[in-house]
């Protein structure tokens, strides 16, 4: 098992941008041919109500810019002392280069900076995270990390299994060198599991053709998804989800030495609100201290979860205190992580809304 | 504590069915095969229904959902016997 423990990276800034349209799913009810019933079954049981996407044509790192751009501005902080800037997402701006090196130079960054691109989902704030505060670790003093995804583009755009459920965000977060802060990870992946949530075309094993989409699209669940979108075996993930979070908080645990009771907020990835209150109830934790309404409000915001979580809820409570916290990412690879950080009063604003800037 | 649970069980099929609407769940026997009937959405109703019914006779918050729930090979939840003995026991382990 990787633990790794730190001792001089702390977080300054969390900002986080969602999609300019909200979308109702009662709007959406016919788009994705739900009946009265099923509505209301997704509505009690998955927490469905309403998402943040994008217009057509804005790209994730479109969001990420906003949010990079107002801490910058807010903490007045000189580009030039960024030394690295890591970009976690599935939904790049192209194939190649790395859009990364592409928002060194649209942020205005110095060429000396490191910049390079992580492809991850639901885990990606935790173990990108993990990357900046090693890079701090091993003597940089300021990261720029940026998570998220246009997860609406992700999908088949009918596919009602999955296509209601997400919504789009971009985060920033602010990662300086300190004389002492203490923070610990536990990380883990298993690509036995690889084919649960998977896209399968546009790689390799599987390169973009037209065709690749027309076939699909003749196929029974066609008019729903291709194999340039996304798959989701709901069930597997269900199961996945429920066996490997509850045992990431005991791992965590041991390796800390913390207890559940000393912890301010655990901040979990927020696929639904029923997988979130099942590993809340099992574990003990409150609903105060474990927020499960993201996905119900803002959608599925795949590596954006965690710090759209922080602000679109819990952003006062991360400005003005001194907080011990858990976050913890799972999801597509399988790949899952968690870690134990302590904030000091960062600046992390209300949720924004992308402004086309 | 047997019957008691079946009636819980049965509680929460009839509840989940007022949606599902599946024939064979109006009045299932003991062999009826509840997890083939239903789709994943309406499983994870159940489990949501019986933890609540089970929270309200016991008092108490029963973990029902495990990482098999949605397995089919290894799903507690094929036939409402099925069911019920795996709740049953899982009640009686945890005291």
């Amino acid at each position: 098992m990787a633990k790794i423990c730190f001792n001089r990276a702390q977080i300054s800034a969390i900002a986080t941008t969602v999609g300019d349209r909200k979308l109702s799913i009662d709007d959406e009810k016919e788009k994705f041919h739900f009946d009265d019933n099923s509505l209301r079954r997704l509505k009690k049981t998955i927490g469905l109500d309403s998402r943040y996407v994008v217009s057509e044509g804005i790209c994730t790192s479109d969001l990420c810019y906003q949010s990079a751009i107002d801490i910058f501005r807010q903490l007045d902080i000189d580009c030039n002392d960024v030394e690295a800037l890591l970009f976690v997402t599935q939904s790049p701006d192209y194939r190649a280069p790395s859009t990364a090196i592409i928002m060194q130079d649209r942020l205005g960054l110095s060429v000396d900076t490191l910049a390079y691109d992580i492809n991850l989902g639901c885990s990606g704030f935790v173990y990108g995270l993990f990357t900046a505060f090693s890079f701090i670790q091993s003597g940089l003093k300021k990261v720029l990390l940026l998570v998220g995804d246009v997860a609406s583009s992700l999908t088949g755009k009918s596919d009602k299994t999955l296509a209601p459920l997400m919504g789009d965000a971009g985060s920033a977060i602010l990662i300086d060198r300190v004389e002492h802060q203490r923070s610990y990870f536990v990380m883990h992946s298993d690509g036995s599991g690889c084919q649960h949530l998977i896209i399968p075309g546009g790689g390799c094993r599987k390169p973009y053709r037209r065709s690749v989409v027309v076939e699909d699209r003749g196929s029974e669940d066609a008019d729903l998804r291709s194999d340039m979108d996304m798959y989701m075996n709901g069930g597997e993930i269900f199961n996945f989800s429920i066996k490997v979070v509850p045992k990431l908080f005991q791992e965590l645990f041991e390796f800390t030495g913390v207890t559940e009771k000393e912890i301010d907020y655990f901040v979990l990835h927020q696929p639904n609100k029923y997988i979130l209150q099942n590993i809340a109830k099992r574990l003990g934790i409150s609903e105060e201290k474990m927020p499960s309404k993201t996905a119900s409000v803002f959608g599925n915001q795949n590596s954006a979860s965690i710090t759209g979580t922080i602000n679109g809820f819990l952003h006062e409570k991360f400005s003005d205190h001194e907080l011990k916290n858990v976050f913890v990412g799972f999801g597509i690879g399988l790949s899952w992580g968690a870690c134990y950080v302590e904030t000091n009063a960062i600046y992390a604003p209300e949720v924004m809304m992308f402004d086309g800037r | 504590m047997n019957d008691m649970i079946k009636l819980l069980v049965l509680e929460s099929i009839e509840e989940i069915n007022k949606d599902s609407q599946i024939e064979e769940l109006y009045s299932p026997s003991f062999d009826t095969n509840f997890f083939d009937l239903v789709d994943s959405l309406a499983v994870l109703n159940f489990i949501l229904d019986i933890e609540q019914r089970l929270e309200g006779h016991f008092g108490r918050y029963i973990q029902i959902a495990n990482e098999d729930v949605m397995d089919a090979s290894k799903t507690p939840f094929r036939t409402v016997k099925d069911i019920v003995e795996f709740i049953t026991r899982t009640v009686e382990s945890e005291g």
